[in-house]
Order: structure tokens, then sequence, then C-alpha cells
């Protein structure tokens, strides 16, 4: 949205509040502002004040910055002022009260120091409040040090000083070990640090680190041994994950069973109790089946960041009917909760048993 | 109609991109072009929370701030929705600073904040209700009369809410609450299946 376009919807805003608008106009902006719960409250909050009023703290807003930049400059000036004539009184006022150095004219402009230019970046950034003189890294460490894994013995290489104040950007590639294949959705973590990705569709990742933070990272995906492993700034590399157990995997674990951590994988809305209550109402056993039997289907699925499920895989399945009753079901079910990695909704992957008991269902 | 989803998922990765060319080039103009974009919104979500002008104007420095320092370490998927949850943790905060918090109110937030459903609620009602989901209209025809009239009138007949509430005989907040009333209800309903 460019800047006209901007102050284009301010305007249509104000307009509205002042009540401005044609019926028709007025119309459209209510259905836009009730498709999302943020404008709602946003309307909410500007209809508690007079418009004039919200006009007027949208204008301290927008000339918040330039008010807020040239005060910083008045401010910085001043000080670079005050430095620079302390240096002077420094420099000449033992030779004026030397003898020797007494001349006959004035000393006015005898050493000339140009006003520095000031720090474009760091001091003159454009806020909303009163600048913080501060670089943009979240943190830096005081005393690196360089120690040595137990479980490894991989020795954590030391942050350079001077790259401190950047943000460096770490690339790799999960597979597994034997198979080569790349493995998608592990979840690769910094060592002792909250920060965490997930592997994309072809093994690859990308983690971008304060410059102060020691590129060590730690690869987790079920059925395989938890790797820990360092990266270079320059170099993508490849980390091999080895399974759990040499040969075959370990079946892939029901969400029914076992407790997960809730907060970083898909759930259903109401839990999962409630998930396994709706399933067993709504399932119904195919009817064109002789001798029934207890029966079980294996799928697997994505949930969106919005908490759709998308992209079903049946992996293990008696036959279409029941295929085609669980994805039914499923798919009609309770909306889900996404994963989430540093509370930012991902795509995550569910893998569940559903069972089919005969006499069951509507 | 899919036209109001793909708006929104077009704003959203139009964000992405600006905010990662400002991480490449560290351009503070971009950032604060982005955060513009928002900041009607910002303010007006903090006035909402906090009742209080000055409070709002802080929180919205605030919010720019700590967008400034996320930024720079990792990348926002969805800037809207971040600021949105960013704005009413630091209003809760504030209010919590000064005791002024309803207990309620932080709870339900604590349950909302995680839920992408409500804030998506209002997009997908309009879209089911314009694709005349067969479901959908089947459960809007159970609603009680008022709130049937006001999602018709606003829905159906396309007429601003002033003139609901003249024909309905009531307040005009009482039929946004309604009609919001009635996206949260109707938001169990929606069919994932059809989607697709």
């Amino acid at each position: 949205m460019n800047d006209k376009e901007l102050q284009n919807e301010i305007k249509i805003l104000l307009d509205y509040l002042s009540d401005n608008l044609t019926s028709r106009d007025r119309y459209l902006f209510e259905r836009k502002v009730e498709c999302d719960a943020f404008d709602q409250e946003a309307i909410d909050g500007c209809l508690k004040i007079s418009p004039s009023e919200v006009k007027q703290d949208l204008n301290t807003l927008r000339r918040g910055a330039s008010c807020v930049r040239s005060k910083c400059f008045l401010w910085v000036s001043l000080a670079i002022f005050i430095v620079v004539f302390i240096v002077m009184a420094c420099l000449f006022f033992p030779k004026l009260q030397s003898p020797k150095h007494v001349s006959s004219s004035p000393i006015k402009s005898a050493v000339q120091v140009p006003a520095p230019e000031p720090k474009a970046d760091s001091v003159l950034k454009e806020t909303f409040q009163e600048p913080v003189v501060t670089d943009t890294v979240v943190s830096v460490e005081e005393s690196p040090k360089v120690e040595e894994q137990v479980s490894t013995g991989v020795k954590i290489p030391v942050p350079s000083p001077e790259k401190y104040n950047e943000v460096i950007n770490y690339k790799g590639r999960i597979v597994d070990a034997e198979s080569k294949k790349p493995i998608q959705w592990a979840e690769v973590s910094v060592h002792d640090s909250d920060r965490k990705t997930i592997t994309k569709g072809d093994g690859t990742f990308s983690i971008d680190l304060a410059g102060s933070t020691t590129p060590c990272f730690i690869v987790k995906f079920r059925n395989y041994m938890d790797t820990e492993f360092v990266l270079s700034e320059s170099n993508s590399e490849t980390i091999l994950m080895k399974p759990k157990s040499e040969g075959s995997a370990e079946p892939i674990e029901s969400i029914f069973a076992g407790k997960k951590n809730l907060a970083s994988e898909p759930q259903p809305e109401g839990g999962m109790a409630k998930f396994k209550k709706y399933l067993a109402a709504n399932l119904v056993y195919p009817q064109d089946v002789t001798n029934p039997t207890e029966q079980t289907v294996e799928v697997n699925f994505l949930v969106k960041p919005t908490g759709q499920p998308i992209n079903f895989e049946v992996t293990s399945s008696p036959g279409r009917a029941f295929t085609t009753e669980t994805m039914r079901v499923i798919s009609r079910g309770p909306w889900w909760y996404p994963a989430k990695i540093d509370g930012n909704a991902v795509m995550g992957d569910v893998s569940l048993t559903v069972v089919f008991k005969p006499h069951a269902g509507k | 109609m899919k036209s109001t989803t793909t708006q929104i998922e077009f704003d959203r990765q139009l964000d992405k991109l600006k905010i990662r060319e400002f991480r490449k080039t560290g351009d503070l103009n971009l950032l604060k072009s982005l955060f513009s974009k928002y900041v009607h919104l910002v303010y007006g979500l903090s006035l909402n929370c906090l009742d209080d002008r000055s409070k709002a104007i802080e929180t919205v420095s605030l919010v720019y701030e700590k967008l400034r320092e996320t930024v720079v370490v990792q990348e926002i998927e969805n800037l809207k929705a971040w600021l949105y949850v960013k704005t009413k943790d630091l209003c809760f905060e504030e209010l919590k600073a000064a005791g002024n918090v309803d207990s309620l109110a932080w709870k339900q937030w604590q349950i909302d904040r995680t839920s992408t459903k409500a804030s998506y609620s209002g997009t997908l009602f309009l879209e089911r209700f314009q694709n005349r989901n067969r479901a959908f209209m089947k459960a809007l025809d159970t609603l009680p009369i008022t709130e049937k009239t006001c999602v018709d009138w606003f829905y159906g007949k396309e007429k601003p809410m002033s003139e609901i509430a003249k024909l309905m005989d009531m307040e005009e907040c009482d039929v946004r609450a309604l009609l919001r009333k009635v996206q949260k209800d109707m938001s169990t309903l929606y069919l994932s299946n059809d989607e697709r």
C-alpha cells in the first residue's frame, strides 16, 4: 500500500467516524471491518472518542517521527558542540597560560575541527518515541567462552566480537543417514535458546541468529535420534539423522496415546478427548461389509497455520469405504489449533489412528 | 467468493516480502512504511483496551519498538496477526501494572490469542454467506429471529448498520454486537472440506 492509498484509507476511516460516507460506502467499510477481529476492535476503540480526537492522534503519530528526529538532532548537536568545546579548551588553555605561546593574533580558529556528521543509522533513526541509542541486536554476550558439549564432544565456536551486531543466516539440510532422503518438519533448535525452526520439503532449513549467538543446533524428529551439530556461516551443510532402532523404524505413535507438548503440535478444538468422542459418535461403519470386525485406518494430514486440515494421506486402510468415511468425519470435525514455534503458528502434521467398531455411529 | 481471502493472503505475502527486504537492506523507511499501514489499527485497538488516548499513543510506540527488535532476528509470517497479538499483550500488561485488568477478559484473551479461528471467523462467515453454502444457510435459519434479520439485512440486503438499527429500532452498537455474536456462534459450523 503506497502513501496515497494509506491516506485514502485513513480518510475513509475518519469519514466513517464523522458519518460523512454514503450508505453504500458505509456498508462496504463495515463489511470489511467485520471480516477481521483486529479491525473490529480498532473501530470499537475509535468510536469511543470523537472523530476530531482520532484525527488529532493519528496526525500526532504520523508527525511523531519527524518531531522526534528533529529533537534528537538538536540534542546530538548540542552534545557534539560541548565535546568540541572541551577538546578545544584542553588544547588551547595550557598554551594561553604559558608566556612563550602568546601571539599577537587572536586564537580564534587555529584548529578547525569540522563538525562531525551525525551518525545516520544508530542515532537518527525515526522512531515513534524518544530515541534509544542501542543497536538492533537483541543481546550481546559480555564474556564469550569456549565450552565442550558433554554429549557429543563438539566444541562450540566462540562468536567473534566484530560480528556481535550482525545478523547471520545459517543454512543446512537434514537427511536420513541410511537412505539419504530429506526429512521434512524436523525441528531444528538453537543450543541454549528458545529459537527453533522446521525443515521444508527438501529437508533444508534456514535460521537467522544474532552474531553473538553460538551456531550450535539440535535437530529432533520422531523415530530418529536427536542430533547435535555446528554450522558455519558460509556453508550449507548436510546433517545425517540416524533412526532410533537400526533397520525397521518404530511404529508412528498415535496421538490418542501418550502425552505430547500441547504448545507445539496441532490440537483439535476442545482437546483430544473431545475429538475422540466426536469420532466415536460420528463414524459410520460401512454397510456393505460382510463379517464386520473392528478395523483401523491410519491417516496423516497437515494442519495449516489457519487451523484448516489439508493434504490427507491414508497410510493404512482396510478399504475405500473406510477411507472415505474417515476423511468425511475428520474434515467436518472441529477446527484445529495449529502447531506453534516461538509463538507463531506454523504448518504441522498429525498422525491419527481411527478405529471403526461394528454397530457404532449414526 | 474467494476475493476477501485472496486479498488477505495477498496483503500477507506483500508484508512478508517487505519484511524480507528490510532484513536484507536494513532500510528503516521500509519498516516505517509497513508499520504505517497498520498504525491506525494498533492505535484503535490500544484505545479500545486502555480507554486512554495518551497511553494508546505510547503503546503504538512500544509496538513499533517491539517490531523493530523482533523483525531483525526472525521473519514474521503474518504481520497483521502479529501486531494484533503484540498490541493486545502490551495493553494487558499495562492494565495489569495499573491493577485494572478484567480477569475474564484476560482469560478469554489467553484462549483467543492461540486461536487463529477467532481472527478469520468474519472472513469465512462472509464467504459462506456469499457462496450460499447449504449447511451454513440451514444453520442460519435456526437462529433467533432478531439475529437472523440482522444477518439478512447486513449480508443479504447490504444495508449499513445505522440503517438496520433504525429499521429494527435498536442502537447501532447493539446491531454490531449481534452480528459479531452470530459470527462467533456460527464459526463451529465451518466446513473445511468445501474449501478444497
